[in-house]
């Protein structure tokens, strides 16, 4: 479990979760840290997953205004 | 006192100098006399380059001898991010690890050609480690504190550089903004600054954070010696895959000479909503002297703002993932965590976040065809406290350092130019920010200009 609602031990236990899927190797002193950073970016990701968007919106990537 | 410690700007000073009253070498000693008294205190140059500034300003005194045009800004003291090239010394970017690498073999396409133009270069200037924060609060090299109120904020990243501005410890200074790291310290320390439009000035020999939001620009005193630096630092430079292959589109003449009256718009919604009341004052008033018709909203600006947040995190984490993972201890806490978080981001959500940035380009794109300029708060609140890891918005309590920049996020996600004037009151400057359409740096400037003759726009007088 993880973002809203979510405790501390559980942002620990997804944080361990995820660096181990993607290959991420952490130092055991560092998950507190990295379980703080990652419940700053929560409301963030729900928010973009929750935005509509048209099919033809494309990604912005390598930007140009 | 000489003529030297009377001088103030880039305008006066070159000025001076070009017609010998004052030598460039008397300049630039005053000006490191004034860095030697303050920078203790301040802590907003990592690195003096005495001998380097002195050997520039020789070398404008000798140009001047010799008949030879020395440049526009002949002789005016400027410092850079740490984040800048600068021949001869590592670029830290505000990092122990940066600061062990091999020093630079040239300096950085914009050091170059402020060089060019005359300008003597005084030191590096503190930032956030690699500029991923708000506050200028280094773990390395400690926190650059505020020049009108010590007990607060400079800001970040690009806090070392403003507060070197805002006490004259140099006259201009050349920095970053990847989500506000030029708009939130100007805004904190009372000083211009312009962000130019993404793609605009080339970040050649600069140390980047995150490829496609970072923007290089600069912080002054004054609107007329803003212009008289960016024009210098115009041009196209190959270097950079993103800087546009636009022509020099100087503004320095054109700032009083607007051809008709601005269409300006006060931004409403999220950045009246995420602002506290002085902010809202201060962005109100500068709406309402530039005569604004009327008050508009960017409907997705929170989610740009969130768009931003996630891209910033994601790619910081994929340029810094080797060392993360080897040596993490040498990375200042306040920044690792974020960072190594920002590698566990799912790619799905990566991907809606750049699709996002389009939508609000979208929407800002629209509001231009009514709108010449938008006006709006550059800061929450003035500058807050260095021990404060809160900010209070109506009932609203935020965490600090991740939310100094949320009125500044999603204007720099869509990489529109911004000139933040900063506005006199009672208390601690803060900053509103002239939002123009892309590549109207002109008109950002012009409407600085006008709000600056008035009276509105002004920097509080550098304390002694």
């Amino acid at each position: 479990m993880t973002g809203h609602g979510a405790t501390q031990g559980d942002d620990l236990a997804t944080v361990r979760t995820l660096a181990e899927m993607f290959g991420l190797s952490l130092r055991e002193e560092h998950l507190g840290e990295v379980a703080a950073g990652w419940r700053l970016m929560q409301p963030h990701l729900t928010r973009v997953r929750q935005v509509e968007l048209a099919e033809d919106e494309e990604p912005a990537a390598f930007f140009r205004p | 006192m000489s003529v030297a410690l009377e001088l103030q700007g880039v305008v006066e000073i070159s000025r001076a100098i070009r017609a010998r009253q004052v030598s460039a070498r008397a300049v630039t000693e005053a000006a490191l006399d004034r860095i030697e008294r303050r920078n203790r205190d301040l802590n907003a140059f990592r690195l003096v380059l005495a001998e380097r500034a002195l050997a520039e300003a020789a070398a404008v005194d000798k140009a001047l001898t010799q008949g030879a045009d020395p440049g526009p800004l002949a002789g005016a003291p400027y410092g850079v991010k740490d984040l800048f090239d600068v021949e001869g010394f590592p670029t830290a970017a505000g990092s122990k690890i940066g600061a062990a690498e091999s020093p630079a073999t040239q300096d950085a396409v914009l050091v170059r050609r402020t060089r060019a133009a005359g300008g003597v270069l005084l030191g590096l200037q503190v930032m956030d480690e690699y500029a991923y924060g708000f506050t200028t609060q280094n773990a390395h090299y400690g926190a650059t504190r505020n020049p009108h109120a010590p007990d607060r904020t400079a800001g970040g990243s690009s806090g070392g550089s403003a507060a070197a501005v805002a006490a004259a410890l140099g006259e201009f200074a050349l920095a970053s903004d990847t989500n506000g790291s030029i708009r939130v310290p100007a805004s904190f320390c009372g000083v211009f600054g312009l962000k130019p439009t993404f793609g605009r000035l080339p970040r050649t020999g600069s140390f980047p954070f995150v490829h496609d939001l970072d923007h290089l620009g600069l912080l002054a005193r004054g609107v007329e010696d803003l212009a008289v630096v960016y024009d210098v630092l115009q041009g196209h430079d190959g270097g950079d895959p993103a800087c546009a292959a636009r022509p020099v589109e100087p503004v320095a003449l054109g700032l009083e000479h607007v051809a008709r009256p601005l269409r300006v718009g006060l931004l409403h919604g999220w950045f009246h909503d995420m602002a506290g009341p002085v902010a809202r004052a201060a962005a109100q008033e500068a709406a309402s002297r530039l005569g604004a018709q009327a008050r508009v909203e960017l409907a997705s600006a929170e989610d740009g703002r969130s768009a931003a947040f996630l891209i910033t995190a994601a790619s910081g984490a994929n340029l810094h993932r080797r060392n993360l993972e080897t040596r993490p201890q040498d990375f200042d806490p306040a920044v690792r965590g974020r960072l190594l978080a920002g590698a566990l981001l799912p790619a799905d959500a990566l991907v809606q976040a750049q699709r996002v940035r389009r939508k609000l380009y979208g929407e800002a794109v629209k509001l231009f065809e009514r709108f010449d300029l938008l006006v709006a708060p550059a800061t929450p609140t003035p500058a807050p406290g260095l021990a404060e890891t809160e900010i209070t918005l109506g009932d609203r309590k935020l965490p600090t350092r991740p939310n100094l920049g949320l009125l500044t996020q999603p204007i720099s996600a869509i990489g529109l130019p911004v000139v933040v004037v900063p506005f006199l009151q009672d208390g601690p400057p803060i900053g509103v920010q002239l939002i123009a359409a892309p590549w109207r740096e002109d008109l950002a400037l012009a409407a600085a200009r006008r709000l600056e003759r008035a009276g509105f726009a002004r920097c509080p007088t550098p304390p002694c």
